[in-house]
């Protein structure tokens, strides 16, 4: 994978993914609110990994969320890992 | 090489069940593990599991003889089949422990470690420091011993100071000897474990051999977790007692990606694999149309759904979109059992015969079976879920006058048989009255309440609800899950699934809440006073029930199981300790208020 994908770029996708499914405008996402504050349960925080895996074409813990449990730390621990995993 | 029947070998015991198969067909795969859900794979022969169980035995045996109990905390994977068995070959009691998410919160683990008597707990070195650190936050009295299994050279060597031979040793247990602890999952906090015999699991391992189907060609494949019942028994033990290999993978990679279970099931051409009414449900939603064509289900000739309520609903919709890639419809088997009687009670006898019924909701206020026109508010939908099997029997008894209901009239489900377990335990009195029921007038018995409720029609079992969540007022049976769907209903916005209702014990008597989660997609435009007045409005027309209280919350806070039941009786405990996570509260003025009005 050529590009480097940065805390920025998945925040970005996280803020979109959450404000399709819970049919909210981006705006109104608070990136330091909790995944559960937000709405998301177990089943559907795993699911999310899922989706993140599809969307950087690597495999991802599907217990992401339990460790990074707002859209910033996730996007940043995320971002990250995967730098740590190249070099 | 032909494998050896299961009825072949005098086996008293899992040690003799495993013994034999290392013996008989030492070189052939028992378990095969997906480590990433997809295409790494370890796996383990008959042989290996043996010298793993022997080995850890051993050490179990030269330096914890004092150990009745060992808990068992692993990620999904073969070192805990190994460490599991290495308790049984040490004649110690394993303690299956759920796995925290994120191996954080151990509050739940150390209750179960208390209520099971031990602190040993056998676990894996990749998870040893993350243990360690949760442990110290947790509230426990004893401290818990964390060893890793595959650390155990070391500690062997460290605490041999002497000459004697510490080679494994065969246990003294027989059939009746505890084999481990099956902790339930439940709706209420504290834990209970069900003690499961050598002879439990073997006469069950039996009856769901003959049920399914299960011949020498079979190959078994799942992802339910360990340390539910229907995991370890009717996975993990059941293929080790046919002699049959086992496709295992993580619960975890299977909600993450639900089309990977589907996926193992065709590329290694599984017979049998099965789960929660859930698990379909959640395939027919995510699996896309490209991957249908990824898939060859036609393996697949046992489909068993249990564990949680069976809909028929469900079954069409897996079936009407995983036909196209040859899943046969009458694959699917609905069965019912608990972990008191160690998993499996019920399933048909007549394999691609589901029988469905519909049921007048009235008539059920009365406990009485009464069938009716299919239509959702009026009538509840029930899937058939078979008969007992040899040895055992299912009546419908009376709860509350202990007599045997008229063909047709909904009571509890009493058991007997080999597969029931002998009690709980450290619970003498809740034992009692569980495991040891008699018939009032016949005096027939030890029976084992099930606390389930339902009715036999044409020897097949329906069930109908919990006996501990039904609410009785003014002489009705008022099923939660009648009122729940009336509640989801009336409104946009509203979670199905989400609602929970149960009573609550006033000066007046017993009075009706409902507890409804707000959908993630309306928290931010649901008009609560409206909605509550839809919802008390149309309770009352449908149910005749003044509700006392209703409380909307936001999404994902009702308590529920790990497997997403609702708990209503901790939901309960929650309202009235207001722990809720309120969006909006309305409570009946003037009555004994639980809490002020907004």
């Amino acid at each position: 994978m050529g590009t480097v994908i940065t805390a920025d770029a998945i925040d970005t996708w996280l803020i979109h993914y959450l404000a399709d499914l819970l049919e909210m405008s981006e705006e109104t996402i608070d990136p330091t609110s909790s995944f559960q504050e937000l709405g998301l349960d177990s089943s559907l925080a795993i699911s999310l990994t899922g989706d993140l895996e599809e969307w950087l074409g690597r495999r991802i813990n599907p217990t992401l969320l339990y460790n990074y449990t707002t859209i910033e730390s996730l996007s940043s621990g995320l971002a990250q890992e995967m730098a740590a995993a190249r070099s | 090489m032909t494998v050896p029947p299961a009825g072949a070998f005098p086996c008293q015991t899992l040690v003799d069940l495993l013994r034999c198969r290392a013996r008989h067909q030492p070189a052939e795969v028992a378990y095969v593990f997906l480590t990433d859900g997809e295409l790494e794979a370890e796996e383990i022969t008959y042989r290996q599991l043996d010298q793993q169980a022997s080995r850890i035995g051993a050490w179990l045996q030269a330096c914890e003889p004092e150990a009745e109990a060992v808990g068992l905390l692993f990620t999904p994977g073969l070192p805990f089949i190994a460490a599991f068995f290495g308790c049984l070959y040490a004649g110690v009691v394993a303690v299956p422990l759920p796995t925290p998410p994120g191996l954080k919160q151990l509050d739940g683990v150390a209750a179960i470690l208390e209520d099971a008597g031990t602190s040993l707990v056998l676990t894996a070195s990749s998870l040893l420091e993350r243990l360690q650190n949760a442990a110290s936050d947790c509230a426990g009295k004893q401290p818990i011993r964390w060893v890793a299994t595959d650390q155990l050279g070391d500690r062997f060597y460290d605490h041999l100071a002497d000459q004697q031979d510490h080679s494994w040793r065969h246990p003294e247990v027989s059939g009746d000897s505890p084999a481990f602890y099956q902790y339930t999952s439940g709706t209420t906090q504290t834990p209970r474990g069900v003690v499961v015999s050598h002879a439990n699991v073997l006469a069950n391992e039996e009856v769901i051999r003959q049920a399914f189907q299960h011949d020498s060609q079979m190959i078994g494949m799942g992802w339910l977790p360990h340390y539910h019942d229907m995991g370890l028994i009717g996975n993990i033990l059941q293929t080790l007692y046919i002699g049959r290999p086992c496709i295992l993978m993580s619960p975890f990679h299977f909600i993450q990606r639900p089309f990977r279970w589907l996926k193992a099931i065709s590329h290694y051409r599984a017979t049998s694999s099965g789960g929660p009414n859930f698990a379909y449900a959640l395939c027919a939603r995510k699996v896309s149309r490209s991957q249908l064509d990824q898939l060859d289900l036609s393996c697949w000739s046992l489909a068993f759904t249990g564990a949680e309520t069976v809909r028929w609903e469900t079954m069409r919709s897996f079936a009407d979109k995983f036909s196209a890639c040859g899943f046969n419809p009458s694959a699917f088997y609905p069965c019912y059992g608990l972990a008191e009687a160690t998993l499996f009670v019920t399933g048909s006898n007549n394999r691609g015969a589901i029988v469905v019924k519909n049921v007048s909701r009235q008539g059920l206020t009365e406990n009485r079976v009464v069938l009716a026109e299919a239509d959702g508010e009026q009538s509840a939908t029930l899937v058939g879920c078979g008969r007992e099997w040899m040895g055992h029997q299912v009546l419908i008894v009376d709860p509350e006058h202990r007599t045997r209901c008229p063909a047709d009239r909904v009571g509890e489900i009493w058991v007997q048989g080999p597969s029931v377990a002998k009690g709980y335990r450290n619970r003498r009195q809740d034992s009692e009255q569980t495991f040891a029921a008699t018939l009032a007038d016949s005096r027939l018995g030890p029976f084992l309440r099930t606390g389930d409720l339902g009715f036999l029609h044409d020897h097949n079992l329906f069930i109908t609800g919990r006996i501990k969540e039904i609410i009785i007022l003014q002489g009705k049976t008022l099923y939660p899950q009648a009122i729940e769907w009336t509640v989801e209903q009336c409104s946009e916005g509203l979670q199905p699934g989400g609602g929970a209702a149960f009573s609550i014990d006033l000066d007046g008597g017993e009075q009706v809440v409902i507890v409804q989660e707000v959908e993630r997609t309306a928290l931010h435009a649901i008009i609560s006073s409206q909605c509550i007045e839809a919802i008390r409005t149309r309770v009352l027309a449908v149910h005749g029930v003044r509700l006392h209280a209703v409380v909307l919350t936001r999404p994902a806070t009702i308590p529920r199981t790990s497997s997403g039941k609702i708990r209503r009786s901790t939901c309960r405990q929650e309202f009235l300790e207001r722990r809720l996570a309120v969006v909006h509260c309305w409570t009946l003025p003037g009555v004994g208020q639980v809490f002020p009005k907004d």
